[in-house]
């Protein structure tokens, strides 16, 4: 399991790298064809807002690989050490929840329906554009089973030392 | 009991239990919201719905500007930029008493003005230059309450992604909130430059020794003066409608990106380290706004707001009362919770009842911001309180203790910008970029 996900991790690492350096050239080049060519892109906004909601969802999923997304936790730091990992435990499964019922069942079926509806500006549907919801799902659900075994097994502390990184 | 009512009560109950649990925030407003949304549509369709919103929050343009600047930060943090203008602030505060501190709060302000975010300022500046306060013999408590009590400023001076946020959920423009924020910024940094003067007064041992010569000086601004000219491009440019917010925080990239190479203070094997940590940063921000959208949709449907406004009318109908109540609110949410959760689930709570008082959803966007800004560096949940005391190495409790006075002053900044709407909105309304 670790293996997976250490190859898991370095996938979507650099999965985001990519996307977001598409992500400011696109950017960049709408600016310059419209300000210096004179000549508006028909299609830079709509690529970057896909590659923006591409990034920030493998961008979300790897942070939950790292138990790093924001939370309030100095009320689970006061209790017992048991009751910190029934608390880490509840909380695990519900992040595999919301995860497995939005993300990845909704996501396909959003997916679905909009399979076959054109976009005006690339030359790609919705529907596979909205795959981004089931795969971060699948992953967020790897990562977050991973914990989950980790912390039941005592392999991991059940409240974790979280960096503040807010805006 | 009706649907809409139950929803509510899941609603709110269920953030509020996996918040107290320590859930991720984004998890405690996304079950929760998906619970209720089951609880009025059905399984099938509430999994769908909420899949949808998600999609549909992260889909927008206007919050591309938000990964820009984070990367922008980033950017200046590692490319030379901030020791440029802690070097150029250094300068401009002169032999003033406790010219450090007061330095400090210059830099931050600078840094403020070309970056969007407080932390990011606290950490830059305050390891910069608490090594030299600690060596001119300041009091190390004293010199970190200063760099954490002033680098909020950065929040609420333009650029500020926290105001992005803001404009996403009340549809205020986001060029209007920018310019609204330069007048508050600026007594939120005159209000900690006062407690600093008071301070340091009676401390004759703080005065900055060493000889500065004009030509040094000069070539010391000088050196600050494309850094700082960044704030000219990216801000004049948005403002002059050049390009939207969005592509000027990619101009602000492309921009520290080139002095930070100009500098030699990158490489760009670097770049990819980078990008990585300002992703992270955002995506975390992303899946909030994402969440947040099906939270959206659920509360207009549980009709929380009219009840929420219901309840405060009924403690009275003075403005004045309601509107300290709703900064109480806030400032006490604040001391729990990170800025950008908050706006985004109070935001939709509060406005309604103050726009229905005649409040500009401009001038309460910057009583919101300045308000959780506070909650920022207040204990238990304060992230750049956090940050502060680390890069000084201190501990909490003893920071907090010289951040009392400062409180106190930026308190009474907020009762100032609360009840002087003009504060606001003077510079946006002679930019004609809101209609009062």
């Amino acid at each position: 399991m670790n293996a997976v996900k250490n190859g898991l991790d370095r996938v979507l690492m650099l999965a985001c790298v990519v996307l977001f350096a598409v992500l400011v050239v696109d950017v960049a080049w709408q600016v310059f064809a419209r300000q210096v060519l004179d000549q508006p892109s028909g299609w830079s906004e709509e690529l970057a807002k896909y590659l923006f909601i591409w990034l920030g969802l493998f961008g979300a999923a790897l942070v939950f690989g790292e138990r790093g997304h924001i939370a309030v936790d100095f009320a689970a730091r006061k209790l017992p050490r048991v009751g910190q990992r029934v608390v880490a435990v509840v909380v695990q499964l519900a992040v595999l929840t919301f995860t497995g019922m939005t993300l990845i069942w909704g996501g396909i079926r959003v997916a679905n329906l909009a399979w076959a509806q054109n976009l005006t500006g690339l030359p790609v549907n919705v529907g596979p554009l909205y795959l981004a919801l089931p795969i971060s799902g699948v992953l967020i659900a790897f990562y977050t089973i991973y914990h989950l075994v980790r912390i039941l097994s005592g392999a991991e502390s059940a409240v974790e030392d979280a960096e503040p990184d807010v805006l | 009991m009706d649907t809409a009512t139950l929803a509510a009560l899941v609603l709110l109950g269920g953030i509020a239990l996996f918040l107290i649990m320590g859930a991720p925030i984004s998890i405690a407003v996304g079950l929760s919201s998906l619970t209720a949304m089951i609880t009025a549509l059905g399984v099938e369709n509430g999994v769908l719905t909420s899949a949808q919103q998600v999609f549909r929050g992260i889909n927008s343009f206007p919050l591309l500007a938000i990964p820009f600047f984070v990367l922008a930060g980033v950017i200046m943090n590692q490319g030379g930029i901030a020791l440029r203008l802690v070097n150029a602030a250094k300068v401009m505060v002169g032999k003033a008493p406790g010219s450090l501190a007061q330095t400090n709060i210059a830099a931050n302000v600078l840094f403020g003005a070309v970056s969007g975010s407080g932390v990011a300022a606290a950490a830059a500046i305050g390891s910069t230059i608490g090594p030299i306060q600690a060596k001119e013999g300041y009091n190390k408590s004293f010199a970190a309450a200063t760099n954490i009590a002033s680098a909020p400023a950065g929040m609420i001076i333009p650029p500020s992604n926290l105001m992005i946020v803001y404009s996403l959920v009340s549809s205020a423009s986001v060029a209007a909130l920018f310019v609204a924020g330069y007048i508050p910024g600026a007594m939120w940094a005159a209000a900690c430059m006062v407690i600093v003067y008071l301070y340091a007064r009676k401390r004759p041992e703080l005065k900055y020794t060493e000889k500065i010569t004009f030509a040094q000086g000069a070539r010391t601004i000088l050196s600050a003066v494309p850094a700082l000219a960044l704030i000219v491009v990216v801000i004049g440019g948005i403002l002059a409608g050049y390009f939207t917010p969005t592509e000027g925080s990619n101009i602000a990239v492309i921009y520290s990106l080139v002095l930070a190479f100009a500098y030699r203070a990158i490489k760009v094997s670097q770049i990819p380290k980078m990008l990585l940590d300002a992703a992270r940063t955002t995506s975390v921000v992303m899946f909030l706004v994402g969440v947040s959208s099906i939270m959206g949709f659920v509360m207009s449907f549980a009709k929380i707001p009219a009840m929420a406004s219901e309840a405060i009318f009924k403690v009275s109908d003075n403005p004045v009362v309601i509107l300290l109540l709703i900064a109480v609110i806030l400032l006490v949410l604040g001391m729990f919770m990170d800025p950008t959760p908050a706006v985004l689930i109070f935001t939709p709570i509060f406005l309604p009842i103050v726009t229905a008082m005649g409040i500009h959803p401009v001038h309460f966007g910057i009583m919101m911001v300045m308000n959780l800004s506070i909650g920022t560096i207040t204990p238990p949940v304060g992230p750049i309180l956090f940050v502060g005391a680390k890069v000084a190495d201190i501990a909490i409790e003893d920071v907090i203790r010289r951040l009392m006075p400062f409180f106190l002053a930026l308190l009474v900044v907020l009762v100032m910008v609360i009840f002087t709407p003009g504060l606001s909105m003077w510079l946006p309304t002679q930019l004609d970029l809101v209609t009062p």
